[in-house]
């Protein structure tokens, strides 16, 4: 099923808009010329209950972008073509097509003048009388080309579509008429542009893999944001609530007058949830969460905490929130209990008297004893070669009142409370 | 039928307030499994109760261990940023599946991350380390946190475990258990000795259980 739409010459110059319209409905959109599209239909019977609904449907888009144009439907292409540039509104030819298109003048068709003059003489006007000419005679006295135009008219002719791969951008731009200087209101207007092309990349099968918004500002600055976001989305709510969060984070520093979304678009998420997996965040969910924790806590402070390969103490990096992920390792098995160990940071600065070379009592904030027991001197020292060099002895003491805590000695003889055993 | 329907009419007028928690986190440790009849409730606020050097941190970790070794997503929310990852590591903890959330000492800030992860939903075991946040921090703070994260944790799969110094969550925790460091083990001679580890005595405080339980935590692999 071809379903072709044909706009009138004063709606010519907007051949764009009505290309992304029909793209809308099917991927395969052929340009046939200026005011005319034809896309292959045959999905859509999946979508929409019938011909009827498929129609209204187009009808209302078309409305929306604001053509008024002729639309048919048709088994092939090029009945389809022909059906929307003759008859006004909606055209539907289910069955034969002969009969509906007969009444259609042979210069609609597109004839060399020699041909449209013997077709004249012969007093061959319309679609019917070309269709009842006798084929082999057609043949012998104008060639082939007659023979296919007298298929064309008759609705037998099937081939496939020439579809047009052109760029498609996702970007909106909205110039404002007053400045806006807060944030909210300037949602508004993002959201109207989340929407549009939202809209735009779930009819292309498509996902938002980058945002980037540009704001022009008054003093003629631009206040530019990139989001990358670590999977494909597509919601335009959670996408302007991050947007949102972002701005909230990173404000324009004075009023802005125009606003400029611009979208990369990326092929949508395919997962597969196992049935007897453990639940997780689901990720549009946990993106958002983590932008609020980001606004609260600082973008420094949330991450995937990940171990160095040094002896340094307290070593460790902490990677984006990205590198969250699910280890499948079935041999994995809890292993003894181990006590934890909790650090103070910054380190407290500790008094600490020692006899017979031995930590006697410990003083620092939160924290005074006498030291019932110790652990000790271990000596640890690396990285000489580096700013980040250490050396210093640590024990492993335990205190009056039960807490067993960890001192460092360095070499300048200042003693610190690295941490306790908990 | 009819006894089918009253259960369901309960379950609408009361909700899952009075639900029995059947779904439960083993710990891997069977004295902490047997004191809390299985493990820690699901969808329900735990308190882990104690003093420095008692254990509760330890526990915490096996707590999150089991959940990410069951594949589960867990969240560490760390008051004072004290949390150490390689303690953590060493628990069995897969750092991988963890988000580690640092406060800085700012208990509200805190709060607030704990109400937004359990709003997300679908994290195994969020853990709350309030262990190093002062007594007069604790005494600011509102009650109705409590309320609020009991009620979005109902229905869900998420366990909340709080580690502190005193009961905090009171009424709104289902489990708590209270800690006390019972010996502490050191290995080698008189000149040259080596904290080889603790042995921690749990009881639970909610439900009331007299029957006190003991681990052992090992602390070798710190001096290896």
């Amino acid at each position: 099923m071809f379903i072709s739409i044909h706009i009138p010459a004063q709606q010519a110059s907007f051949i764009d808009l009505l290309v992304e319209c029909a793209r809308a409905f099917s991927p395969h959109v052929e340009i046939t010329d200026k005011r005319t599209v034809v896309f292959n239909a045959s999905g859509l019977n999946k979508l929409y209950a019938g011909t009827k609904e498929i129609t209204q449907a187009i009808a209302q888009s078309l409305a929306g972008y604001g053509f008024s144009a002729n639309i048919a439907i048709a088994r092939n292409a090029e009945t389809a073509i022909l059906a929307a540039r003759s008859f006004s509104g909606v055209t539907v030819i289910s069955e034969k097509a002969a009969p509906v298109l007969a009444d259609i003048d042979v210069q609609n068709l597109s004839l060399t003048p020699e041909t449209s003059e013997i077709f004249t003489n012969w007093g061959i006007h319309t679609f019917k009388e070309l269709s009842e000419l006798p084929e082999t005679g057609l043949a012998e006295r104008l060639g082939a080309d007659a023979v296919d135009l007298q298929r064309l008219v008759r609705g037998n002719i099937d081939r496939p579509l020439l579809i047009s791969q052109t760029e498609i951008s996702y970007e909106d731009r909205v110039e404002l008429e007053d400045e806006i200087e807060l944030i909210d209101p300037l949602l508004f207007v993002l959201a109207r542009s989340l929407n549009k092309l939202c809209r735009k990349l779930e009819a292309h099968g498509m996902a938002v893999g980058k945002i980037e918004v540009q704001l022009d500002l008054v003093d003629g600055t631009r206040h530019h944001r990139i989001l990358g976001l670590p999977f494909p989305f597509r919601k335009s709510s959670a996408l302007l609530k991050l947007v949102r969060l972002d701005l909230i984070a990173h404000p324009p520093p004075v009023a802005v007058i125009a606003v400029e979304i611009r979208i990369a678009p990326v092929p949508p998420r395919r997962t597969q949830g196992g049935l007897y997996l453990a639940s997780a965040p689901e990720p549009e969910k946990l993106e958002l969460t983590l932008a609020r924790i980001r606004n609260l806590v600082g973008e420094s402070n949330l991450g995937v905490p990940q171990l160095l390969d040094t002896h340094r103490p307290d070593a460790f990096r902490v990677l984006s929130h990205e590198a969250l992920s699910r280890e499948k390792d079935s041999n994995r098995t809890i292993p003894i209990c181990q006590i934890a160990f909790k650090y103070f940071r910054p380190p407290l600065k500790a008094q600490v008297n020692e006899r017979r070379h031995r930590p006697a009592s410990v003083r620092a904030r939160g924290i005074r004893g006498g030291v019932v027991a110790a652990a000790g001197p271990w000596r640890t020292s690396g990285d000489w070669w580096a700013d980040s060099a250490w050396n210093r002895d640590e024990w492993d003491v335990a205190l009056s009142d039960g807490t067993i805590c960890r001192l460092c000695h360095d070499p300048r003889n200042d003693w610190f409370v690295e941490g306790i055993y908990d | 039928m009819n006894s089918a329907l009253k259960l369901l009419d309960q379950y609408r007028l009361h909700g899952n307030r009075n639900r029995d928690i059947s779904q439960r986190l083993n710990t891997g440790l069977s004295a902490i499994d047997d004191l809390t009849q299985g493990g820690f409730p699901r969808g329900a606020i735990s308190e882990i109760v104690g003093p420095d050097t008692s254990g509760r941190t330890t526990l915490l970790h096996r707590l999150i261990a089991a959940g990410t070794l069951n594949q589960e997503i867990c969240a560490y929310v760390d008051a004072c940023d004290a949390f150490d990852p390689l303690s953590a590591a060493q628990a069995g903890i897969v750092l991988s599946q963890l988000l580690w959330i640092r406060c800085n000492g700012n208990l509200e800030h805190a709060l607030k991350t704990v109400d937004h992860l359990l709003h997300a939903g679908g994290f195994g075991v969020v853990a709350l380390d309030l262990c190093q946040v002062s007594p007069r921090d604790w005494q600011r703070m509102p009650i109705s946190y409590w309320h609020r994260f009991r009620l979005s944790l109902e229905n869900t799969n998420t366990i909340l475990a709080i580690a502190d110094k005193e009961p905090m969550a009171r009424s709104c925790a289902t489990l708590r258990l209270e800690l006390k460091r019972a010996e502490e083990c050191w290995s080698g001679s008189p000149g040259f000795v080596l904290l080889s580890g603790i042995r921690i005595e749990a009881t639970s405080s909610k439900p009331l259980r007299f029957a006190p339980a003991s681990i052992n935590a090992s602390a070798i692999e710190k001096r290896m």
